[in-house]
């Protein structure tokens, strides 16, 4: 009987688990303090790319800069803009501008925010014999006045699902997952 | 008898009805559209400079050239002695073909006569079975200010039209270069005779061999019914009028792609795009080459503000308009070709971002039975994504 117990336990035990990990709080940030709205003009900077695929952060970023273009909420400088801003401060860290770099940028470019990314996960995954795109992107909106981070989000998208694994097909198009995981990010952004 | 009278009144209707099926399937789809269209300055004398290679390989260039001048001449054109071009391309120590800056195109028509000059780029020449061919060919008026008055390209593969049991399938590449560089020649001849061409209601399936029209793309209801090449992605600041007239460079784009030449491409296939609209005037691409490496011009992501205040304030230019992008794919190699590209517009007047897209397409993308509705090459289907853009912006 005591044996039972500890079998139904161990069964029970990681179910519980996986239910509350559903119940988990997603993975936004907002400073409670910022006014969104008052945001007219941001500049994205070049995506951080963690993935094997070489220029993966670019094609995210441009992804992300029409997409976010085409809301009409804010105007995105042109990457070409970005990147002569970005050549008269002095050498950015890999992992992204220091505060003062943040502050000397807004300067230079004249925008309200500056908006960098971590591409994480760019690629094929496989389970099996089963194979599918993924993406995995992260974002945050740094304020240009005092260099704080205001706004903060992450998204997953493709990866082999239960359909993928029954009928084949190698999952959905890379262009469309980037298109579905920046759409989620844009939500979060202005929900 | 009456049977008989009967037999043949029934007959005789059943005859009419099948003529008048016949008929109706005569019929073109959708809408025809009437255009007049004003009368061309005439090209008396052309110089067709050699061929520009931006295959990313070897490629049979003046045997190109070569049957680019032949059609030329069978279609009644006149032009330069090879010897007499050759001479003056050493004179002026012209090295890159795909366009003349404003000193040389002066100097072409003061040196050898020419009118114009026929600037042809070789996109693709694959001998694999199935063979590849693309081309683009662009006539330029020579003199001080270069215009570009005809374009055209043409992208065929021999197994496009296989037809039944493979009898229409191409494997001599040779045979698809004498027709895709025929039907170029047919465009240009076509073009030159438009003044007395009033009406264009053509449909692009008329030209089969010969890949999309770009030529027929503003008129065919075909065209207009594909949706699936309009950007997946659109920004259309509400600045920028539709309708309005609009001087515009297209800067090469830049190319992530692992195709070389991938960025020249896609600029080629935008301008060819570009010039079918009469709101727009297209600097030649050789006059913006020359801007670029006049102020030393380097972009490593597109242009800045500054770069197109400067593009644009140029006097030889005098644009008001940049376009410029970023090509990510141009897969050709593959037997499914993938094309994925951004387009930025910048109005230089106002220094702000007008237009923002993004466009990607497969060649199997409207494929639901079979391969009907494929498309076989890279060169045709960044053809339809450039167009459209292209209907998305003058919409």
């Amino acid at each position: 009987m005591k044996t039972r117990d500890s079998a139904q336990r161990r069964f029970v035990a990681p179910l519980l688990v996986l239910l509350l990990a559903g119940c988990a709080s997603d993975d936004v940030y907002f400073e409670p303090n910022m006014d969104f709205g008052s945001l007219q003009t941001v500049a994205i900077l070049p995506f951080q790319n963690l993935s094997g695929k070489e220029e993966a952060g670019e094609r995210l970023r441009n992804t992300f800069m029409s997409m976010l273009l085409a809301t009409g909420a804010v105007y995105v400088l042109p990457p070409g803009e970005v990147a002569r801003g970005l050549g008269k401060i002095s050498r950015m860290p890999p992992s992204g501008p220091s505060t003062e770099q943040i502050k000397e940028l807004g300067g230079i470019l004249g925008v309200d925010a500056l908006i960098t990314g971590v591409v994480k996960e760019y690629g094929t995954v496989r389970s099996g014999a089963t194979s599918a795109n993924v993406i995995s992107l992260s974002l945050q909106m740094v304020e240009v006045g005092d260099g704080m981070v205001v706004w903060s989000a992450s998204s997953t998208k493709g990866g082999v699902t239960m359909r993928d694994r029954l009928i084949g097909g190698g999952g959905e198009p890379m262009d469309t997952v980037a298109v579905k995981a920046v759409n989620e990010l844009l939500d979060k952004l202005f929900r | 008898m009456s049977c008989s009278t009967n037999s043949s009144g029934r007959a005789g209707f059943a005859w009419a009805l099948l003529a008048l099926l016949l008929l109706s399937g005569c019929a073109p789809t959708g809408r025809q559209r009437t255009v007049v269209l004003e009368t061309r300055p005439r090209t008396d004398i052309i110089a067709v400079l050699p061929v520009q290679n931006l295959t990313g390989g070897r490629a049979p260039l003046a045997r190109v050239a070569g049957l680019v001048r032949s059609s030329l001449e069978l279609s009644g054109f006149s032009l330069v002695g090879d010897d007499a071009l050759e001479d003056f391309m050493r004179k002026h120590r012209v090295r890159h073909t795909g366009g003349l800056n404003a000193f040389v195109s002066r100097a072409i028509r003061e040196e050898t006569g020419a009118t114009a000059y026929l600037v042809t780029s070789l996109e693709a020449y694959d001998t694999q079975t199935p063979p590849r061919l693309s081309l683009f060919s662009r006539l330029v008026s020579s003199g001080e200010r270069p215009e570009i008055l005809w374009m055209d390209s043409v992208g065929v593969s021999g197994d496009a039209h296989p037809g039944l049991l493979d009898l229409g399938a191409v494997y001599d590449p040779e045979v698809l270069l004498t027709k895709g560089v025929r039907c170029l020649a047919d465009s240009l001849g076509r073009w030159r005779g438009y003044a007395a061409d009033e009406v264009r209601g053509a449909s692009p399936a008329a030209y089969p061999a010969c890949g999309p029209r770009a030529e027929l793309s503003l008129l065919s209801p075909e065209r207009e019914a594909d949706k699936q090449h309009r950007p997946r992605i659109l920004f259309r600041s509400p600045t920028l009028g539709s309708g309005q007239s609009h001087r515009v460079a297209v800067i090469p784009f830049l190319n992530l792609s692992d195709r070389a030449y991938a960025g020249s491409i896609v600029t080629l296939h935008f301008i060819n795009q570009l010039i079918r609209s009469p709101q727009l005037s297209i600097v030649e691409p050789g006059l913006v080459r020359e801007q670029l490496l006049k102020y030393r011009v380097i972009m490593e992501a597109g242009p800045s503000l500054d770069n197109a205040e400067t593009i644009g304030g140029s006097d030889s230019l005098g644009v008001d308009q940049i376009v410029s992008g970023t090509v990510f794919d141009y897969q050709d190699e593959v037997p499914i070709p993938k094309v994925d590209f951004s387009v930025n517009i910048i109005d230089a007047t106002i220094r702000r971002l007008v237009w923002s897209s993004r466009s990607f397409g497969r060649g199997d993308d409207r494929v639901v039975f079979f391969d009907l509705g494929r498309v076989y090459t890279a060169h045709n289907l960044a053809s339809r994504l450039a167009w459209g853009t292209f209907d998305a912006l003058i919409r």
